[in-house]
């Protein structure tokens, strides 16, 4: 009888692996406790005066009554947000909860808390905030280990809890909810007086209530002693970095320029003497990026021109005709248009030896881990990187890859230069052997350099130990999810045609730009002529901001909150 | 023939199963397919051998070294072993082995994603067990094909004592075929010799595909000329590798011939590699299917001078097989050099010897790791060895005898070894002269098979697998452990005997205890684990110790590891993805929808017949502790040790929704009672003598059973809510916060919530569980203690006047009927107990109000705020300034745990 398919295709992402040593190992030493998603710090706020609230309740302790309780405060809240006419206002990034559903209902005269404002049972807390909240030590999540039937504010969560709770006292829709008034539909007019001081915005202005818990919390809390210290050096070099080019915004893009080269449009950014080591970690992390977007972006030019070669998938491609390709694609590049590089023009078997002499007369060879490095907006990572987002996948795209990773190779992998990173070789090695360790590629790169291969002979290295097998390792790890885009077949390639997208992930600086501007240290990085305020400048000084804030909020709680007989 | 005439075969959903040996043949091998794969479907056969082409499999393990691919378990807990013939070792199959059953699968597709799993290989499946022994000589035949590799030494010999040890397993399997089967090889003769054989009267029509054909199309000519058939198709696809000049100049020849394009329907852009010839002749059709390509060494050559294949040959009336071509979109093929097809090369030439002495296999024997070269390795040779991470092996002492060289390791060095992964033999310190090889590990291969030692699922009772077999294994497991009630003790006392006919439900009292041969019972092993302290030095820990470890998470001390951690952790992580996406929250959403439709999807894979099974087990053990003749024979220990399972294993099942929450609770509850006693009658420990007790205290105390008790009430409560359940959960835990046996602490919520915080909620959860649950009890707190019926009283909302707070919405407790002798001194107590009866209700406990509507509409209420209380009796107004409700014993104690963890929660910020 006839084999079937035994597993559906699907989409997925990733589909090298790779993604997950930046945003699973790498960025949660560089930020620990704030991810990409949890961007406000005043969720944390209000989450634990739901949770607070549910457990003070006379409910059941279930999964269903939790959401039922949950879900039109989280409306409630979200729509407040998005009526909120406070002046604070005007710099909240996006990123409210349910905004895709109620941001068209902000004009309404009226909300209905019952509002199906999100697919997931539990909103934004479920999705993004209790993981890192937990982390914070400001709830304990519920799991089949600890026994706990839902989710449960700590102590800490209670006082966060607290301060919420009295910086909301008195407006209408506090009221409304403190007597499980969740069913009538509130008066527009209501919610606007609750964002004034409820909105995530208000955070900054709530001196008076859980600022100075968050402060304390964002500052000091974690699971290890490294974890509080390791998120304030973050911190604090975004606000070091907040005043390099002040006459423009900062946005993700620049950021990652910024950490890494420490310089953009002209304007240097020298980290302050106590920040060098944190400052070298976002400087392997962003060159981790450009690693890691050189085999994405190799897988989408394989699978691109394979699909292009095999009328979309539907034959098999020999691999000796993939070869051919690509050493043909090589050769056309020198009458392809330059995509803006200063490379020199090479065919299929000129030695790779020649690209990275190139590119060291252009860079120079020293690489010092701890100044800037100057730009070379021809012929630079990120003037690589620019030059190969477009769908173009041609040679020219193929040696600046090449050239990329050589470049990377000199800054990273040459022996004399490892010094410099000594401190950072834990995370120059993350990945390993399981998702491409830069370590351990370093270390093959320059044997496989010793052997002068052509520039067709790396591409196929690369593109055949490091891009198919990778691959297949991930695909077959993702099964029963079929997430193949190239798998071998004997001496053949056969392509499936599915999107591969090459991106960089995400660097947090959303979540860790807006987390320091609302916690009252910095102007917004999105405008303009930014400055640090009494706080953040105290902060960037000594190195940290007095703690006990909390401490002392728990004790007040204990004492009066307690149960008794 | 075939099990099923159904065109589509999941394969991999085949693989799986209680077997005891799995033995795979085939050319090329993904061996990270299988690892991260097939292996966990897997787990629980012993043995598992593949064997693939030699060329092949080193280019996969060469691929594996230059890549970073550990490749752990290769060789250690599973074989993958090469098989040395000249030419390609092409043959595919599969065989499963059990002792009195087997499943053979004989077909095109190699171990590999597009071998197992795609839509374009042929299959013929095989099932024997004792009852229906119909094939066994096809599963003879399978045998004798691979004992034969071993004959010819084509296997490497620690392979060929593995492979033996597989045979053993099954001993109704024959050594050879008696007598013609549908299972074929070219071991002693060519397969095309075969189809003759078989094949004697004239041809009607040859119908014949294969992915790749010979660079002159012999063996389609060889068909040709041998049939001499009336017609010839050939089907090909846009991938068959054959010279589309050899094949014109062969059909040429024929009587009739045509070239058909072929497509599987479904799916266009598979790749067929099936390959089959298919003779119509009189009234009757016969097809081969298997591994043999048209090619010259496939089909129409010997082992000896060809490849190594293995077919199917099956015959049938006219029209038995059309459903070949159902799967098929044919399409006929006007020129042949209009398809673009060529001949790309054989794919079976032999490689070139290397230039120097390279190691090609390896076995590790304790401390000795023996390496057997490819030639003569001389004694001045400098052997220099590594592990897969690149450290050196410490080697003790090297002994060179011709191509074999044994290594005495350092122990450290051994244990490396030992984890598995590559070994690198650098000869010579030329980094050039390196091969590299994974050892053969017998020892742990073959305890493999050793299920009695093994206790695989009994160690995952800490935390029960989510997969159903591994499930309905443990419960099996469990069920031989464990003495549980009558039913165990009879299995034990008389295996010879079945149980009773008359055994329904799970009560098995109907089984008279003097029937049972009790001293019969105590002299068993089963009973003897039980009883036993500590280890003897070498003897394994016993069945009860290794439960009990796992139950606590100690089995680091009893020698054992924890199980399930290390099983394809590397590879199956890589399907951990980042955060490619961006901050969208809409996307994350989405994506964490899937990860809960996934989660949902493992949960429903937990199938009914063990979810059944699981309740049928906690129901006889229920039953069980009721029957006290039957725990009092079996006496303290087990008893405890019984329960302290049991508490573990329910609430694991509760969690985790493996079995009935109702029956998983009803048996916690009992449990409890069991255990700890409800109020009403005592634990176990107070039945007993004080050294008895004594001894089943620590032993509750070793496995924690305090904690785990803890951890149930809080997994039931948020499980269940079912109004008997929740009202004796409410008596046991009120109980359990006040019993001195239980000795419930502040100390003791810590230990069991993991810290402060998390044991200030496990305590809400307690007094949760603790609390009345309905309105009826409720009431009960007010009027029971004065005989007045339920309906006589009721709580009405009223406007009230509170002090400093104005007029105020409040539910007021209304007695419709009238109090005899009602005093002022009477109303305060009453009140009292409607502050109680307010708290538990969920209502402002700072308010407390009861109206005697009988009683000319007396009143009284207490205001906690203001601390001030009035008592109107309808004449005249008596203020009080305390109140002293009567709070139950259990709240008053869960109070001073309160306070006791909030000192700590003060000390720890």
């Amino acid at each position: 009888m006839w084999g079937a398919r035994a597993f559906a295709p699907k989409s997925g992402q990733d589909h090298l692996g790779l993604g997950s040593v930046s945003s699973d190992r790498i960025l949660p030493v560089l930020s620990p406790g704030i991810n990409v998603l949890t961007i406000h710090p005043r969720y944390w706020s209000f989450y634990a005066w739901v949770l607070d609230d549910f457990w003070g309740a006379s409910l059941p302790r279930t999964r269903g009554a939790f959401r039922d309780f949950y879900r039109p405060r989280e409306a409630l809240f979200s729509m407040a947000c998005h009526v909120c006419d406070a002046p604070e206002h005007a710099t909240l990034r996006a990123n409210i909860v349910g905004s895709r559903l109620i941001g068209p209902k902000s004009q309404d005269p009226e909300f209905d808390p019952q509002f199906d404002y999100i697919k997931e049972p539990l909103g934004g807390y479920g999705l993004y905030y209790r993981t890192t909240m937990e982390q914070m030590g400001v709830l304990v999540v519920a799991r089949p280990d600890n026994g706990f039937p839902i989710d449960a504010p700590t102590p800490a969560g209670r006082a966060l809890a607290a301060a919420f709770r009295d910086a909301v006292h008195g407006t209408q829709v506090s009221r409304m909810l403190s007597m499980g008034e969740t069913t009538k539909r509130t008066p527009r007019e209501a919610l606007v007086e609750f964002a004034r001081s409820a909105c995530l915005c208000q955070l900054r202005v709530s001196g008076e209530h859980d600022l100075p818990l968050l402060t304390d919390l964002f500052l000091h809390s974690g699971v290890t002693e490294y974890e509080p210290r390791s998120r304030r050096e973050t911190m604090r070099m975004l606000l070091d970095l907040s005043s390099c080019c002040p006459s423009r915004p900062i946005a993700e893009d620049e950021f990652r320029q910024l950490v890494y080269y420490r310089e953009l449009d002209g304007s240097m950014y020298m980290p302050m003497a106590d920040l060098g080591d944190v400052a070298r970690r976002w400087r392997v992390y962003q060159g981790r990026e450009y690693f890691a977007y050189v085999f994405n972006r190799l897988l989408r030019w394989v699978s691109r021109r394979g699909l292009a070669a095999t009328d979309g998938g539907l034959t098999a491609l020999a691999k000796s005709a993939f070869r051919g390709l690509v050493a043909e694609a090589l050769d056309k590049s020198v009458d392809e248009g330059d995509k803006g590089l200063a490379l020199p023009a090479v065919s299929a078997s000129t030695p790779a030896a020649n690209v990275l002499t190139h590119l060291r007369g252009r860079h120079g060879v020293e690489y010092d881990a701890n100044s800037v490095w100057p730009r070379h907006h021809d012929m630079d990572e990120h003037a690589f990187y620019l030059a190969c987002s477009s769908d173009e996948d041609d040679g020219v795209t193929l040696i600046a890859l090449l050239a990329m990773i050589l470049l990377l190779g000199e800054r990273f992998g040459v022996p004399q230069r490892a010094h410099g990173f000594a401190d950072e070789q834990i995370l120059l090695a993350e990945g390993g052997s399981l998702r491409i360790g830069m370590s351990r590629f370093m270390s093959n790169l320059n044997q496989r350099m010793l052997a002068q291969p052509s520039l067709a002979e790396l591409a196929n290295w690369l593109i055949e130990d490091f891009v198919i097998v990778q691959h297949e390792r991930v695909a077959v790890a993702k099964l029963p999810d079929d997430t193949y885009r190239v798998r071998r077949v004997g001496d053949a390639l056969r392509f499936f045609a599915q999107e591969v997208p090459a991106t960089f992930s995400d660097s947090r600086f959303n979540a860790l730009s807006t987390t320091v501007h609302e916690l009252g240290w910095v102007d917004s990085f999105r405008q303009s002529e930014r400055q640090l305020t009494r706080d953040g400048r105290a902060l960037l000084r000594s190195g940290d901001l007095p703690a006990g804030a909390m401490a002392k909020a728990i004790s007040v709680i204990s004492r009066h909150g307690s149960v008794s007989p | 023939m075939s099990a099923s005439p159904s065109p589509g075969l999941v394969l991999p959903d085949l693989l799986q199963g209680n077997w005891t040996a799995v033995l795979i043949c085939t050319y090329s091998a993904d061996l990270t397919f299988l690892e991260t794969r097939l292996l966990s479907q897997l787990a629980q056969i012993p043995l598992r051998i593949v064997l693939a082409d030699q060329k092949q499999l080193r280019r996969s393990f060469d691929e594996a070294a230059r890549t970073g691919q550990r490749r752990r378990h290769a060789n250690k807990a599973y074989v993958a072993a090469p098989v040395r013939h000249p030419r390609s070792a092409h043959a595919k199959l599969i065989v499963l082995l059990g002792p009195t059953s087997g499943l053979l699968v004989v077909g095109s597709g190699n171990l590999g994603y597009e071998g197992y799993a795609a839509p374009g290989e042929l299959w013929s499946v095989y099932a024997y067990s004792d009852d229906r022994p119909n094939h066994v000589n096809e599963f003879a035949a399978a045998r004798a094909y691979i004992d034969d590799l071993e004959t010819r030494g084509l296997l490497d010999p620690p392979v060929g004592e593995l492979v033996q040890s597989a045979w053993d397993q099954a001993t109704w399997l024959p050594r050879v075929p008696e007598g013609r089967t549908a299972v074929l090889s070219n071991i002693s003769l060519p397969i095309h010799d075969r189809l003759r054989e078989v094949v004697t009267d004239p041809v009607d029509e040859v119908v014949a595909h294969a992915p790749f054909h010979d660079v002159e199309c012999a063996a389609l000519r060889a068909l040709i000329d041998e049939f001499a058939p009336e017609t010839v198709r050939l089907l090909v696809t846009s991938a068959t590798s054959a010279s589309p000049g050899a094949i014109a100049r062969v059909l040429a020849d024929a009587k009739r011939a045509t070239v058909e394009k072929v497509q599987v329907k479904s799916e266009p852009a598979a790749y067929i590699h099936a390959k089959w010839v298919h003779l119509i002749h009189g009234e009757r059709e016969t097809l081969l299917t298997g591994s043999a390509n048209l090619s010259g060494s496939a089909l129409l050559c010997s082992a000896d001078k060809g490849n190594l294949e293995m077919g199917v040959l099956a015959t049938g009336t006219r029209g038995a097989f059309d459903h070949l071509y159902r799967h098929l979109e044919i399409t006929a093929v006007e020129h042949i050099d209009a398809l673009d097809i060529s001949y790309r090369g054989e794919i079976d030439v032999e490689s070139e010897p290397s230039e120097h002495a390279i190691v090609l296999w390896s076995r590790l024997d304790r401390t000795c790791l023996t390496l057997v070269f490819d030639r003569e390795v001389h004694s001045d040779t400098e052997v220099g060895l590594t592990d897969h991470a690149g450290r050196v092996l410490l080697v003790r002492e090297v002994a060179y005898r011709g191509e074999c060289l044994r290594v005495e390791l350092a122990q450290e060095s051994v244990d490396r070894v030992s984890e598995g992964g590559k070994v690198q033999v650098a000869l010579n310190g030329r980094s050039d002269r390196v091969s590299v090889t994974w050892p053969y590990q017998m020892a742990h291969l073959l305890g493999r098979l050793d299920r009695e030692a093994q206790r695989d699922y009994l160690q995952r009772l800490g935390d029960l697998p989510e997969q159903d077999a591994e499930l309905a294994e443990l419960l099996e497991e469990l069920e031989q452990t464990l003495i549980i009630d009558r039913a165990s003790a009879w299995r034990i006392a008389k295996p010879e005997s079945p149980l009773p006919q008359s055994h329904v439900g799970e009560d098995s009292r109907f089984i008279e205890l003097h029937e049972l041969d009790w001293e019969r019972v105590r002299r068993d092993p089963r009973y003897r684990a039980y009883l036993a302290q500590g280890r003897s030095a070498g003897q394994p820990p016993t069945e009860i110790q290794v439960i009990l470890a796992a139950i606590t998470g100690r089995l680091g001390e009893i020698g054992m590891s924890t199980p399930g951690r290390d099983d394809n952790d590397d590879e199956v992580s890589l399907a951990r993805e980042g955060d490619a996406a961006s901050s969208d929250p809409e996307a994350a959403e989405e994506a964490e929808q899937k990860q809960v439709d996934e989660l949902a999807r493992r949960r429903l894979s937990i199938g009914t017949r063990t979810r059944m099974a699981f309740d049928r087990f906690v129901r006889r053990y229920a039953a069980a502790l009721d029957d006290l003749a039957f725990v009092e024979q079996l006496g303290p220990i087990p008893a405890a040790k019984n329960a302290a399972v049991f508490n573990h294993l329910l609430t694991q099942l509760l969690q985790k929704d493996f079995a009935s929450s109702d029956v998983t609770a009803e048996a916690q509850l009992r449990t409890w009672r069991f255990l700890w006693g409800d109020g009403h009658r005592q634990g176990m420990a107070a039945h007993l003598d004080e050294a008895t007790a004594e001894v089943v205290r620590q032993i509750l105390s070793d496995v924690g059973v305090r904690t785990t008790t803890l951890r149930g009430v809080v997994a039931s409560l948020s499980k269940v809510e079912e109004k008997a359940i929740a009202s004796s959960r409410s008596d046991i835990v009120r109980h359990l916060l006040v019993d001195s046996e239980f000795g419930l602490t502040a100390d003791q919520l810590v230990d069991s919530a993991g810290g402060t915080s998390e044991a200030d909620m496990m305590l809400n959860a307690l007094i949760e569980a603790a609390s009345p649950a309905s309105d009826a009890e409720i009431l009960d707190i007010v009027l029971a203690p004065y005989d007045i019926d339920r309906s006589s009283a009721g709580w009405k909302g009223e406007e009230v006047v509170r002090q400093g707070k104005g007029i105020q919405q409040r539910d007021v407790f209304e007695l419709y009927a009238r109090v005899a002798d009602l005093t002022p001194r009477l109303a305060q107590e009453m009140l009292a107990k409607v502050a109680v009866a307010v708290l538990f209700s969920g209502r402002d406990p700072t308010y407390a109000r009861i109206g005697f509507l009988g009683n000319e509409r007396a009143v009284a209420f207490w205001d906690e705020d203001v601390r001030s209380g009035v008592v109107w009796d309808g004449v005249e107004v008596h203020h009080f300034e305390s109140i002293s409700p009567p709070w139950p014993d259990w709240f008053r104690r869960s109070g001073q745990l309160k306070d006791d963890l909030a000192i700590r929660a003060v000390e720890a910020a």
